[in-house]
């Protein structure tokens, strides 16, 4: 109990060096408990919004899995690509195990003088992806359009409430293009595009449209009147929905774009083929039913060629958890280098002190102290100073961990755990301990008159 | 009985070329109340000596019976009771805490016997009283004269009771009238019945001793009664 009180006292009357070897395990424990912190808040987040995308997500995208690219390659690009067809969607919907499934074709149109992506989805697509809505409804059906909160402002200069009942000029061809036009192939007539690219197109675009300009020029249509200079084609979309800025980073993406009807985006597109099936299993345990369904029956469809490939949502997850886990493993390497640096630190300090308190070691001997007293001292003084500089790096960590997101913004919040806390006072402590004990040990074995007579 | 009777105590530093006999085998017997004043030329033997009397050090051989107990062979517990409730050691250098205050300094040796805080301060109190420090009981080390600290390790090597005090050279860093303070307050001490063994170079000091017991090359050369001491009776 003395003895107990001179330990303590001994923190206190050399308070420079008890502050100095406190910082060593005060930087070593706040560095393993940040890092830590920030390594499982990036994994936890990533994981987070994977599994956000549903964990029962299945992706059909055309081309074999080497080639596949989730649909997104561009407006014409991937469509043209393309093997899947509505039908292909609707085949895979009516599968055991399948709780909804949707097409999803990207596809680019003028409004005005600018040119917006569009997204076409079945109106499943919302139970799907759950795409967040800031007002209204989602798509229905044929001739409704979600914007994006960004098209909205841009294009309708109007925030998500304004919007919605307000209707959108898409340049399209006019509804009623096939009707006018029996004779004309019947592949094309519904897709077919404006004669005249308008001059709003941005050149990319025009670029892209297939040869169809040429076609459209050719004498037998001569007569059409559309063929003359006409008032741009354009139909008027009801806004029925706005939806939220996503903030999905991984996994397939939700493109940023308005959302229509996978009809009018076909006819917009000019094509018959979607970019991506997107399904979802009824639960967990039915995603390995419905791949192997989907392959089978779309292979059948497709005449046995497996020309699409179908990634679930757990494979993308093990891909990120690799690349998280080794994340992970890189920063738990730095913070054990500044554990062991603040390690180091603290043993240079004690033994320096130990060095230093020989003397001391003599002169408590001398005056009657044993050896198990002199040792219960140095034991007690390295176990507190240990103990409040775990202590106070924990809290340092936690803080810094709590704080460190907010300033640096791309960082998500960290996620502190007890096991890092644990470790970091642990692997403190011992050093603490055997450091401030193990010198204090082999001076304290010194006869007195040897001890007193180090300097 | 005697305080110590000491036999043939032999202490060697080393081995091989290096090897030095420090004490080649003094045998000493001191009476209780006697004050004993230790003698001789720098690196004779006379610290090596205080250090096997005073518990610090083992010798290499000889027997050496404290307080009517053997205790060459002590270790452990019984060598650290042995220290703290038969010996008193004074020091040339003080060997104070420095950053301890002069009464917790005191009470060191009554923290290795148990004792509780509050009887501490009392005794510990009480020694500074004696040796004339009271008002300075709260001040630390360094802002001590060395007169003052030696009277702070006087109270220190006090405060338990010793059955003697063992001091090597206590005035040897002190000034003359610091130094004639310490010896008074030997005096004073002796005659209240503490057994003293003090170890100087100054004959004057030498003399205020009951007996001197002068040590060359490791052995006593002389032991006589002092002529002070005679010419007083
Ligand atoms: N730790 C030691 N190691 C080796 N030799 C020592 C040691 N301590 C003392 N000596 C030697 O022992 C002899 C006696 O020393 P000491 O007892 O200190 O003499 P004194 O106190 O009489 O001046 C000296 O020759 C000294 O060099
Ligand atoms: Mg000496």
């Amino acid at each position: 109990m003395q003895i107990a009180g001179m330990g303590l006292s001994g923190l206190l009357v050399n308070w420079g060096r008890t502050i100095l070897t406190m910082l060593g395990i005060v930087i070593g424990v706040a560095a393993v408990v940040l890092l830590a912190s920030l390594g499982n808040g990036i994994q936890k987040s990533i994981s987070g919004q994977i599994n956000d995308l549903g964990p029962n997500l299945i992706t059909v995208s055309p081309g074999t899995s080497g080639e596949q690219d989730g649909g997104d390659n561009g407006p014409f690009g991937a469509a043209a690509a393309s093997t899947l067809k509505p039908e292909d969607t609707r085949l895979v919907e009516d599968l055991p195990g399948v709780a909804a499934a949707s097409s999803n074709v990207s596809t680019v149109a003028p409004v005005e003088r600018e040119s917006v992506s569009f997204s076409g989805v079945d109106p499943s697509y919302n139970e799907i992806r759950a795409v967040g809505l800031a007002a209204g409804r989602f798509v229905e059906g044929r001739g409704e359009v979600v914007l994006s909160e960004a098209d909205a402002r841009r294009l309708l200069d109007s925030g998500p409430g304004e919007a919605v009942g307000k209707t959108l000029p898409v340049g399209t061809p006019p509804e009623d293009a096939p009707e006018r036009d029996p004779e004309r192939d019947p592949e094309r007539g519904q897709n077919r595009l404006p004669e005249r690219i308008p001059e709003r197109i941005p050149e990319r675009l025009r670029e892209q449209i297939p040869e169809r300009l040429s076609e459209d020029a050719a004498p037998e249509q001569a007569r059409e009147p559309r063929q003359e200079p006409a008032p741009e084609p354009v139909r008027r979309y009801d806004v029925v929905g706005v939806a939220e800025a996503s903030d999905v980073e991984f996994g397939p993406p939700i493109p940023e774009a308005s959302y229509v009807a996978t009809a009018d985006a076909l006819e917009i597109s000019g094509v018959e083929t979607v970019g991506q099936i997107v399904v979802q299993a009824e639960n967990a345990g039915a995603v390995d039913r419905v791949v192997g369904g989907i392959g089978k029956e779309l292979r059948a469809a497709h005449g046995g060629a497996r020309d699409f490939s179908v990634i679930t949502q757990r494979e993308l997850l093990s891909t990120f958890t690799e690349i998280t886990d080794q994340l992970k493993i890189f920063l738990a390497g730095i913070a054990g280098i500044s554990l062991l640096v603040g390690g180091i630190g603290v043993m240079n300090i004690m033994l320096v002190s130990v060095a230093e308190r020989t003397r001391e070691i003599g002169v408590r001997k001398a005056l009657g102290a044993t050896n198990a007293d002199v040792l219960f001292q140095f034991l007690l003084e390295a176990i507190l100073l240990s103990l409040i500089g775990g202590v106070i790096g924990v809290a340092v960590g936690v803080v810094g961990a709590a704080v460190l997101p907010e300033i640096l913004t791309d960082l998500p919040p960290a996620v502190v755990t007890g096991n890092e806390v644990a470790l970091a006072f642990g692997v403190s402590a011992l050093i603490g301990v055997v450091f401030g004990v193990l010198p204090a040990y082999r001076s304290a074995r010194l006869q007195p008159v040897e001890a007193l007579r180090r300097e | 009985m005697k305080v110590i009777e000491a036999r043939e105590l032999k202490k060697i530093y080393g081995r091989g070329e290096g090897r030095v006999e420090a004490l080649a085998g003094v045998s000493l017997d001191v009476e209780p109340g006697e004050w004993v004043s230790v003698v001789g030329p720098s690196g004779s033997g006379k610290s090596t000596l205080m250090n096997l009397l005073g518990l610090l050090d083992r010798p290499t051989s000889g027997s050496y019976v404290l307080d009517g107990r053997e205790v060459s062979g002590l270790a452990g517990g019984d060598l650290a009771r042995a220290r703290r409730e038969l010996i008193g050691f004074v020091f040339q250098s003080y060997n104070l805490l420095p950053r301890q205050s002069a009464r917790r300094n005191v009470e060191l040796p009554l923290v290795y016997a148990g004792m509780r805080g509050a009887e501490r301060r009392k005794l510990a109190l009480g020694a500074l009283e004696q040796v004339e420090l009271s008002d300075r009981a709260g001040h630390r080390p360094p802002e001590l004269s060395g007169g003052q600290k030696q009277r702070v390790a006087i109270a220190r090597a006090l405060v338990g009771r010793p059955a003697m005090l063992l001091a090597d050279e206590p005035t040897g860093n002190l000034d003359t009238k610091s130094g004639a303070g310490i010896l008074d307050l030997f005096g004073e001490l002796n005659a209240s019945g503490v057994t003293l063994i003090v170890v100087t170079h100054d004959p004057e000091v030498a003399q205020r001793g009951d007996r001197i017991v002068d040590i060359r090359d490791g052995l006593v050369f002389a032991d006589e009664r002092s002529r002070g001491v005679e010419v007083g009776e």
